[in-house]
């Protein structure tokens, strides 16, 4: 226990703290417009495809930018975007509610961008603090939701959205000062050496679809309440930041292989069973990082790509929700059937190592 | 997000034929694009 206490203690995750707060930031004022905005037309079917496929997909090319050109402080940028879209839904300053879902999913997009440049480059090699950044999301994600079915004042969400620029800054100053931040990303090394990088690329992603999928896919008809919505996405957060935690207490691939098999039987039975089925949320999600971690290991120089494909896996597991929808024992097969092959492609992608010093 | 659930009916694609084409489009694109990024990435570092 106390091992895991001093690993959140490190300086290294200081950069991590201050991203887990704009992180939730972020999310809950996307999810507070996204939430306002079907809320408000019953034809803006599309809008949760439109906003994770701006919000997702070009995280990769944006990163790709970032990378080349690290001076650009694509946190403010992102900020300044997401606070636009925010006053321009609330003011209703266009016509169509489409372009205010395309601002503040571009900021949510530049904001992940920094915040993965920045949690990565200072963190020496280690994975909670990109973990603790993504962990975040998920706190923001539920606090948007029940805040888009309030009347909040839109001026104190501008003025939320704003508190993140100190944020932003003071984590640039500590990557800055970090001295693993020259060296980039050089001492991320999950991959399995033995096997082609390009293979490890596409096995890793794999693993994210399937993860994102199953996020989706996971029966949770226990889940009618507000209260229990906000369990389910405190589970998923509390997992996110521990699976960085564990894994740089006591080895990720480790921690990657009981997460998937040990939440398995969770997963399946916990249908109807509240604490069950978050224990298996809990332990799924502990895997998050570790992808992210590998992805990093196969492009060290341009961490903000890395993190882009993992965004890219991530909407293109949530896309099958949009067109198919499995009953309950088919979806438990999928999940029993994909959790096998996930075991398989982790033990293979990932070298056997002990905790990175 | 899981309890937006969005599945395409007729409904959907008379009302959001335009805005859904683009989209998918979108992610083609960039997904493409990604490709090309990686490739030149992997280039680049068999050079050096």
């Amino acid at each position: 226990m106390s091992r895991i206490f001093s690993v959140f203690k490190q300086k290294y995750n200081r950069s991590g703290y201050l991203y887990f707060y704009v992180h939730l930031i972020t999310e809950l004022i996307c999810f507070y417009v996204l939430g306002k905005v079907i809320g408000n037309n019953i034809v803006l079917w599309l809008s949760p495809l439109i906003y994770d496929t701006l919000a997702f997909a070009p995280q990769s090319l944006i990163g790709y930018v970032n990378d080349k050109y690290p001076k650009l402080n694509f946190g403010i940028i992102g900020v300044l975007l997401l606070t636009f879209g925010l006053i321009a839904f609330s003011l209703n300053l266009f016509s169509s509610e489409y372009l205010e879902i395309v601002l503040v999913s571009l900021g949510n997009a530049f904001i992940h961008i920094a915040g993965a440049e920045v949690t990565l480059k200072s963190s020496d090699g280690k994975l909670s603090p990109s973990a603790i950044f993504v962990g975040g999301g998920s706190f923001g994600v539920v606090a948007g939701k029940l805040l888009s079915s309030t009347n909040v004042s839109f001026w104190f969400l501008t003025i939320l959205s704003l508190t993140m620029i100190p944020f932003i800054i003071l984590a640039d100053m500590y990557k800055n000062e970090s001295s693993s931040s020259s060296l980039s990303c050089q001492k991320f090394n999950y991959q399995n050496l033995k096997l082609n990088p390009k293979v490890i690329l596409l096995l890793t992603v794999f693993i994210v679809i399937v993860r994102a999928y199953m996020g989706y896919g996971i029966p949770t008809s226990w889940n009618k309440t507000a209260i229990q919505t906000v369990a389910l996405y405190f589970a998923m957060g509390i997992g996110k930041l521990m699976g960085g935690i564990l894994s740089d207490t006591f080895g990720a691939k480790k921690i990657a292989l009981i997460s998937i098999i040990g939440a398995l039987p969770f997963l399946l039975f916990g249908d109807n069973l509240m604490m069950i089925s978050l224990i298996g949320v809990l332990l799924f999600s502990l895997t998050m990082p570790i992808t992210l971690g590998i992805l990093v290991s196969v492009l060290k120089r341009t961490p903000g790509l890395a993190f882009g494909l993992t965004t890219i896996g991530l909407l293109l597991g949530t896309l099958p929700i949009f067109f198919v929808r499995f009953s309950t024992k088919i979806n438990c097969v999928i999940i029993l059937v994909l959790t096998i092959i996930c075991v398989l492609i982790i033990n293979k992608v990932m070298r056997k190592m002990e905790v990175l010093e | 997000m899981n309890e937006i659930n969005f599945v395409v009916n007729k409904y959907f694609l008379q009302q959001c034929m335009l805005p859904f084409i683009l989209t998918i489009s979108t992610i083609l694109l960039i997904i493409i694009l990604t490709v090309i990024l990686v490739k030149k990435e992997f280039k680049e570092r068999v050079k050096k």
